[in-house]
C-alpha cells in the first residue's frame, strides 16, 4: 500500500499543506478532507507544497479542482509550490499552469499572497 | 414371502379411510337406527341384549365398522411431542366423558339387569345418555392405540398390533357371543376375559415410554398430574359395564361397545399408572434434559443458520433467543463492535429495555471495572452477581446506538412492551461472553437472570459454546456476504466492460491515403481510455483519443457520456478545437467538480496529407515524419477543468503536414507511465525510440501497434498495469497507391 500523509502548517497569511508520498484515488479523500477543513475554518489562502510528493494520479489532480473556486470566491487561492519536474509535467500536460499559480519556492507563493492582500486594501 | 400379518395389514391399508367425524357420524347414525328399531319393532320392553335379533347385532357392528377400520389403520406416533399431544387428547377426552357420565347420574332412569328399560322415559333418556360413551369410547380407544404404538423408530412393535386386534376382537365378540342363550347373564360377556390381557399388554407397551424422557419439564409435570387423575377416570370407564343405569342402557344397546369401554378402561388405567410412574422418575432429571435438548436444538439452529442465513441481524436475533433458552436466562442481548460504533441488539427478550441492558453492562466487577470493560479485555466468560452499576457509568458516554440496525424495531417494540408490564422484576445477575472469531472481537453476548447465583458452571460453559457458535456464524455470514458482494461487483465489471467495448468503433475507415488501427488495453476490467472516429461538418474524418479520470464502472459511464457528446456535436462542428470547446461547455459545471477528461482530436485531410490537431490536456501526440520521431504538444487544458472562456483562450489548433510513410501515434498516458517490476517508468523517451525504430521498417499500423505493445510487455515483465494503455496508429500510405487508384 502506498503511503500518503498531509500536514498543515502556518505561513502567514497563508496555510501550507505539505503533501508526502503517493496521491492517488485511495489517498485523495485524505487531502480532500484537509482542504474542506481549511475552507470550513475560513482559511482560504492555501499553499500546497509538493516537495515530498512522489506521485500524483488523475484522482489526486481532481482534488485541487474541487476547492479552487471556493477559495478564490473568498479572496483566497490555492497556490502550488515545490513540484518535481515529473509532477510539474503532469500538471502542465493538463493545462494547470494556466489555471493555478505554480512557484518553485514556498516563499514566492507567500510573497504573492502578501502582495495581493496589500493590493486589495 | 409376506407373512399373514403383513398381508392382512396390506389388505387393511386398502380399505377406505374414514375421517374421525365421518366415523363418528356413522356411529351416531347406527345409534339412531337402533333406537328407532327398538322403539318401533322390538318394543323397548323387549330390547335386551340376550335375545336373538340379527338386526340388533348387525346395526351396531355396521355403525362401528369405520371406527374399527380406523383402529386397524393407525397413524404411528414417531415424535415425542406427538406422543405427548396424543396423551393429552386421550386423557382430556376420558376426563370429559367421566365428567359427563357423573352428571348423567342426576337424571333418573332405570333398566333391569337384563337391559330392559322400565319405561319409555327410561328407554329414551338411557339411550340418549348412551350416545355419549358410544361416541367417546372408540375415539379414546383410538388415541390409546396410537399412544401404545409409539416408538421413536418407525417399526411398530408386535405387541401393539396384538393389542389393537385384541381390542377389536373384544368389540366384535362382545357384540356377537351373547346371542348364545346359554350364556350366564351375570357375566355379561366372555370378551371381558380379554381385558386383563389388554391391561397387561398396555403395561408392557408403556414400560419404556421414552417420549416422556424427552419432554420439557413443564410437559412432564402435566403428564404427572393428568395421569394421576387419569387413573380414576379410567375406572369410571370400566364401570360402563358395571351395574349403573347408564351401563345398563349402554349394554342394552350394544354389548360390544360395553366390552370396548371395559377394555379401554382397563388399558387406560394401566397406561396412566405406568405414565405416572415414568413422569415421576423423569422429573428430577427434567431440567438437565431440557437443557441438553435445547443445546442440541441450538446446534441444529446454528447449523441451519450457517447454511442459509446471510443476514446478520437475523442471525443475531436467533442467536439471542438460543442463548436465552440454553442458559435458562430471563434476558439476552448482544453488543456489536464495529470500529468506533457499538450497537445494542436486544433481540426478543420481552423484559429487557436498553436502559436495563446498559445498567447491567455497567455492573461493577471485583476488578473495579464495569462488566463491559472487563469482558472487552478477557477471552473468558464473566459473571456479576447482584449487579450494582458503577456510579459514573462510563458505558453511557460511549457512542452506542441502542437497538440499532434491524433489531432496532423489535428492540423498541419490546421496550414498549416491557413498559406495559408493570415493574418487571429487576435482573440482578448478568453473565457476559465475548464473541471471538479467532483474534477478532465481534462483540459481546450477555445473558441475565433475576436471582443471584443462578448461573452454574454448566450455564457458563454453554454460554461460552453458544458465544463461539454465534461468532462463527457471524464470521461465516460476513464472508458469504462479502463474496456475494465481490461476485456482484465482478458481474457489474463484466457488464461495464462489455458496454465499454461496444463504445469503441467496430471497424476502421478504409482510405486510399492512409490506414488506421487502434487498440485499448484496460488495466482493470474497465478503464477510462477511449478512442473513436468522428465526422466533422465538412465530411472530413477525425480520430479521437480520450482518457477520463477514474477507473471501473464509473469511468465507463463517463466514457459513454463523452461518446454521446462527441457524436452529437461533431456533425455540426468544423474543427477539432471547436469540438473540444463544445465538449468542455457541455461538461464543465455539469458533473462532479473533481472529475475531468483529457482528449486529443485529429481531423484528417487525406488528400493534403494534413492533420489538424487539438489537445485538451491529453498526453502529447507522437509523430514520425521522414523517419524522425517527435512529440507534438499544442496548448490546451483538460476537459471540464476550466470555464469555457478560459478553455477556449488556451486551446491551440495545430496543423501538421505529412509525407507518405509518415506515422501518427495517438496514445494514452498508461503507456509511458507503465512500470517495470523495479518501479522504473517506461517513459516518453523510450516510447519515442521504440516507435521511431519500428517505423523505419514501414510497418502497417497494426504491426506498429503490436510492436509497441510487445516492447511494453517485455519492459513491464508481467507487472500489472496501473492504468489503461491505448494506441491509435495512423500511417500515410506510400504515394504510388493513391495515384494508382485514382
Amino acid at each position: 500500500m502506498n503511503q500518503f500523509s498531509v500536514t498543515i502548517r502556518d505561513c502567514p497569511p497563508a496555510q501550507v499543506v505539505d503533501l508526502n508520498g503517493y496521491l492517488d484515488a485511495h489517498t485523495a479523500p485524505q487531502l480532500e478532507q484537509t482542504f474542506q477543513q481549511l475552507l470550513d475554518g475560513h482559511r482560504y489562502k492555501i499553499i500546497v507544497n509538493f516537495r515530498d510528493l512522489a506521485y500524483i494520479s488523475s484522482a489526486g489532480l481532481g482534488v485541487f479542482m474541487a476547492f479552487i473556486e471556493e477559495a478564490r470566491g473568498n479572496n483566497g487561492d490555492i497556490k502550488l509550490v515545490g513540484m518535481s519536474p515529473k509532477v510539474y509535467n503532469v500538471f502542465d500536460l493538463l493545462g494547470f499552469p494556466m489555471l493555478y499559480e505554480i512557484f518553485d519556492e514556498e516563499s514566492e507563493a507567500q510573497q504573492r499572497f502578501i502582495e495581493t492582500a496589500s493590493a486589495g486594501e | 414371502m409376506p407373512t399373514r400379518t403383513q398381508r392382512f395389514e396390506a389388505y387393511v391399508a386398502e380399505l377406505p379411510h374414514f375421517s374421525l367425524p365421518t366415523a363418528l357420524a356413522v356411529l351416531g347414525a347406527s345409534w339412531g337406527a337402533l333406537g328407532l328399531y327398538d322403539l318401533v319393532f322390538g318394543g323397548y320392553e323387549s330390547a335386551t341384549p340376550y335375545e336373538f335379533d340379527l338386526l340388533r347385532v348387525l346395526i351396531p357392528l355396521v355403525g362401528l365398522a369405520p371406527m374399527v377400520i380406523r383402529l386397524l389403520q393407525p397413524k404411528d406416533v414417531v415424535d415425542d411431542n406427538e406422543a405427548y399431544g396424543t396423551f393429552l387428547r386421550m386423557t382430556t377426552m376420558a376426563l370429559l366423558l367421566a365428567a359427563a357420565m357423573t352428571l348423567l347420574r342426576v337424571i333418573p332412569f332405570s333398566f333391569t339387569p337384563e337391559g330392559i328399560a322400565e319405561s319409555v322415559w327410561s328407554f329414551m333418556v338411557g339411550r340418549g345418555a348412551a350416545l355419549l360413551p358410544l361416541l367417546a369410547v372408540p375415539a379414546i380407544a383410538e388415541q390409546l392405540v396410537r399412544l401404545l404404538r409409539y416408538r421413536s423408530r418407525r417399526s411398530v412393535p408386535r405387541s401393539a398390533v396384538i393389542f389393537t386386534y385384541a381390542m377389536i376382537v373384544g368389540l366384535v365378540v362382545g357384540q356377537v357371543v351373547p346371542l348364545s342363550a346359554a350364556f350366564d347373564p351375570d357375566v355379561p360377556t366372555p370378551a371381558l376375559a380379554l381385558t386383563p390381557l389388554l391391561g397387561m399388554i398396555a403395561l408392557v407397551l408403556t414400560a419404556r415410554a421414552r417420549w416422556i424422557v424427552n419432554l420439557r419439564k413443564r410437559q412432564k409435570l402435566v403428564v404427572l398430574g393428568l395421569s394421576f387423575i387419569g387413573m380414576p377416570i379410567a375406572m369410571a370407564l370400566i364401570t360402563l359395564v358395571g351395574d349403573s343405569e347408564l351401563a345398563k342402557a349402554v349394554m342394552s344397546m350394544s354389548v360390544g361397545l360395553a366390552t370396548l369401554s371395559h377394555g379401554t378402561g382397563v388399558a387406560l388405567a394401566c397406561v396412566q399408572l405406568s405414565l405416572f410412574v415414568h413422569a415421576l422418575i423423569a422429573l428430577p432429571t427434567a431440567e438437565a434434559i431440557d437443557r441438553r435438548n435445547t443445546e442440541v436444538s441450538s446446534q441444529a439452529t446454528f447449523g441451519r443458520l450457517l447454511t442459509r442465513s446471510f443476514d446478520m441481524t437475523d442471525l443475531i436475533e436467533t442467536s439471542i433467543g438460543v442463548a436465552c433458552d440454553v442458559t435458562a436466562s430471563r434476558a439476552a442481548w448482544v453488543e456489536l463492535e464495529s470500529g468506533e460504533t457499538r450497537d445494542l441488539l436486544l433481540g426478543a427478550s420481552p423484559r429487557l429495555t436498553a436502559a436495563e441492558a446498559l445498567r447491567l453492562m455497567s455492573a461493577q466487577t471485583p476488578e473495579g471495572l464495569t462488566l463491559a470493560e472487563l469482558v472487552a479485555t478477557r477471552a473468558g466468560v464473566q459473571v456479576v452477581d447482584r449487579a450494582e452499576p458503577l456510579t459514573a457509568a462510563p458505558i453511557a458516554s460511549r457512542p452506542l446506538a441502542a437497538g440499532a440496525a434491524g433489531a432496532g424495531t423489535s428492540g423498541e417494540s419490546k421496550e414498549k412492551k416491557a413498559e406495559k408490564h408493570k415493574g418487571p422484576p429487576a435482573l440482578s445477575t448478568v453473565a457476559a461472553a465475548p464473541l471471538l472469531a479467532g483474534d477478532v472481537r465481534l462483540g459481546t453476548l450477555y445473558v441475565a437472570k433475576e436471582r443471584a447465583r443462578e448461573f452454574d458452571r454448566e450455564d457458563l460453559r454453554i454460554l461460552k459454546t453458544v458465544a463461539d457458535q454465534i461468532a462463527m456464524a457471524m464470521q461465516h455470514s460476513q464472508l458469504i456476504s462479502s463474496s456475494i458482494e465481490r461476485e456482484k461487483i465482478e458481474q457489474e465489471m463484466m457488464i461495464a466492460r462489455d458496454l465499454q467495448q461496444r463504445l469503441l468503433p467496430r471497424s476502421m475507415p478504409v482510405s486510399p491515403w492512409y490506414d488506421i488501427d487502434a487498440e485499448s488495453r484496460p488495466a482493470h476490467l474497465v478503464g477510462g481510455d477511449y478512442y473513436d472516429l468522428v465526422s466533422f461538418s465538412d465530411g472530413t474524418l477525425g480520430a479521437v483519443i480520450a482518457d477520463v479520470s477514474g477507473k471501473g464502472p464509473s469511468a465507463a459511464l463517463y466514457m459513454g457520456m463523452i461518446k454521446g457528446v462527441i457524436q452529437a456535436l461533431s456533425g455540426s462542428t468544423a474543427t477539432p478545437a471547436e469540438l473540444l470547446a463544445k465538449i468542455n461547455v457541455a461538461l464543465h459545471g455539469h458533473i462532479d467538480q473533481r472529475w475531468f477528461a483529457t482528449m486529443t482530436c485529429a481531423q484528417i485531410f487525406e488528400e493534403q496529407r494534413m492533420l489538424r490537431i487539438a489537445r485538451a490536456g491529453h498526453c502529447p501526440t507522437l509523430v514520425v515524419r521522414n523517419g524522425v520521431g517527435e512529440y507534438r504538444r499544442s496548448r490546451g487544458i483538460g476537459l471540464s477543468i476550466a470555464r469555457p472562456l478560459m478553455f477556449e483562450r488556451n486551446l491551440e489548433l495545430e496543423e501538421l503536414h505529412f509525407a507518405p510513410d509518415d506515422y501518427v501515434v495517438l496514445l494514452s498516458d498508461g503507456l509511458p507511465e507503465a512500470r517495470s517490476p523495479e518501479g522504473e517508468e517506461y517513459g516518453y523517451e523510450r516510447l519515442l525510440a521504440t516507435v521511431t525504430a519500428a517505423a523505419a521498417h514501414q510497418p502497417s499500423p497494426a504491426e506498429l501497434r503490436n510492436t509497441i505493445f510487445n516492447e511494453l510487455s517485455a519492459f513491464v515483465r508481467g507487472e500489472l498495469p496501473a492504468d489503461d494503455s491505448t494506441l491509435l496508429v495512423l500511417r500515410w500510405k506510400p504515394c504510388t497507391e493513391p495515384g494508382a487508384s485514382t
